[in-house]
């Protein structure tokens, strides 16, 4: 293979190795950003439904209402009313269970309720214990049939959010820092396979930056080069995965909330890869001027 | 132009790699370095191009006290010195021309003076012709003479050789000790490194000789 050749050879093996591992890094990206949306939609639809009586008088509602208003952590308390409960259900059920929405006895026995939803700025940690402590205020009052916060589900999502956090920021760690190793092993690669120039730039007089300087502009434009691939890499994941969600999948109704970086974290990307790069090349040309013991070997 | 004054080399361990040397090679001269392995020869042209200091005494080469240098000044001096290498050390992926005209463009040369300077050395050392070549299809002597021509282009005060002519056969050897005289002759002092004890009979030169890290033959 002639120089040039085995040398455009290297260059392009570590620009594919490099776009890999920002590809693993900008995908993360996505999705971590994708799966903290989706959980905080999913924490959004939280919320207590206190069922009332069918004889409560409108006084009674209102009591509820304000017990339920006095708490620092309580977005809204909306009131349903039977007709609207029952539009609801007929709308939901029609096309699953025709039959069942024209029982007119069966519909009487749906109630009013007042839906209480938490502020967004309630950490998900906390809902279970805030929502269990305003059931039990009102669960006893007069006018109170039932009420219900999907205990069950809300601990699980707590629990889910929790692991999730640690688990993602465990991961980001471990695919940053394997990421940077690979990388930072094909820059060196790189570099050694240039070792002779920098012994004989060394000989000739080139100054320390003289020396650095084309290595580490070659660092910082592989780190470019590969970032900005490996966010177009991204992106066609991204769609693709939103193609499969918009059919396949769209009961899941999951697509229309998905995003990709935004233009700021596209450009901010890449500059972090340059950086990168451009440092990766920096550690490794620092270590390779051993001039004339170099050229001993 | 090169001098040792009571110059001693400790290396870990303890090796004494370098015993008391003193030498004065002066302006011009042409001398020998011979010795058997490890006598301390590449650890005497180490001191000499600033890539090792001795653990005592005085080395000044080219104006430079090199005990005394500092880091940053390096550079400069190693542009007032050529070295040449038994392996040649040159760049694979770079023309004849190109490899020649590295010193120049490292000390900032314009594109024109460099170019007619090149081609002024290829032409002395007889390589024009082959000035688009690459390193890999030229012989080993034709090697070291670009070597050599990149070592003298910026027309160093002194020119040191670690075993030019160990990778070649005698006729080749010849022609690159004919080429380092010629160097010599306009007035580069030359300092050789060498295994090859008839060449250095046959050349009639000042000869220095290395044992065990300390000077124990001079034909001055």
């Amino acid at each position: 293979m002639r120089p040039a050749a085995k040398n455009l050879a290297l260059k392009l093996s570590t620009v594919i190795v490099a776009t890999a591992c920002f590809a693993v890094i900008s995908t993360g990206l996505v999705l971590s950003k994708n799966f903290r949306k989706m959980i905080t939609l999913w924490g959004e639809s939280v919320q207590l439904t206190v069922y009332l009586s069918q004889d409560i008088s409108a006084s009674g509602t209102e009591h509820i209402q304000k017990i339920l208003k006095s708490s620092a952590q309580v977005e809204s308390v909306k009131y349903i009313t039977q007709e609207k409960a029952l539009g609801d259900f007929r709308t939901q059920l029609a096309s699953y269970a025709p039959d069942l929405t024209q029982d007119d006895e069966l519909l009487q026995l749906i109630p009013a309720s007042l839906e209480v939803s938490l502020k967004s700025s309630v950490p998900a940690a906390e809902h279970l214990g805030i929502l269990s402590g305003l059931a039990s205020k009102v669960k006893n009052l007069e006018g109170v049939d039932e009420v219900s916060y999907g205990q069950e589900w809300v601990s699980k999502y707590s629990a889910l959010v929790s692991a999730f956090e640690v688990v993602l920021n465990l991961l980001g760690l471990v695919i940053l820092a394997a990421s940077v190793f690979v990388m930072s092993n094909a820059i060196r690669a790189s570099v050694n396979s240039r070792k002779d120039e920098i012994v004989v730039l060394e000989m000739i007089g080139a100054t320390q930056s003289m020396v650095r300087k084309p290595f580490i502009t070659e660092g910082a434009l592989l780190g470019a080069m590969s970032s900005a691939m490996a966010v177009i890499l991204s992106f066609m994941l991204y769609t693709l995965m939103k193609n499969i969600l918009q059919g396949r999948l769209s009961f899941l109704q999951l697509s229309e909330h998905m995003s990709f970086l935004s233009i700021v974290g596209v450009i901010g990307f890449v500059i972090c890869g340059t950086l990168l790069g451009a440092f990766g090349s920096y550690l490794c040309v620092r270590r390779v001027n051993d001039g004339w013991a170099g050229s001993q070997g | 132009m090169i001098e040792f004054l009571h110059v001693y080399k400790t290396y870990p361990g303890p090796v004494h790699a370098l015993k008391n040397v003193e030498l004065k090679i002066g302006k011009g001269e042409f001398v020998f370095l011979t010795g058997p392995s490890g006598a301390g020869k590449t650890t005497l042209f180490k001191m000499i191009s600033a890539y090792d200091t001795a653990t005592s005494g005085d080395v000044k080469v080219a104006g430079y006290n090199l005990q005394e240098i500092q880091d940053k000044q390096i550079p400069f001096f190693r542009r007032k010195i050529g070295v040449v290498f038994q392996d040649f050390k040159l760049l694979k992926d770079r023309t004849i021309f190109e490899n020649v005209a590295l010193p120049l463009l490292v000390r900032g040369d314009k594109a024109q003076s460099v170019q007619r300077r090149v081609y002024d050395v290829l032409e002395q050392v007889g390589l024009a012709h082959k000035h688009d070549q690459y390193p890999d299809f030229i012989s080993g002597g034709e090697q070291q003479r670009t070597a050599i021509a990149r070592a003298i282009i910026h027309q160093p005060g002194v020119l040191i050789a670690d075993e030019p002519t160990g990778n070649l056969d005698p006729r080749l050897s010849e022609e690159i000790m004919d080429l380092l005289e010629r160097v010599c002759s306009q007035g580069t002092t030359v300092f050789v490194a060498t295994h090859d004890h008839e060449m250095v009979k046959r050349r009639k030169k000042r000869t220095l000789e290395l044992k065990d890290g300390a000077i124990v033959g001079d034909t001055l």
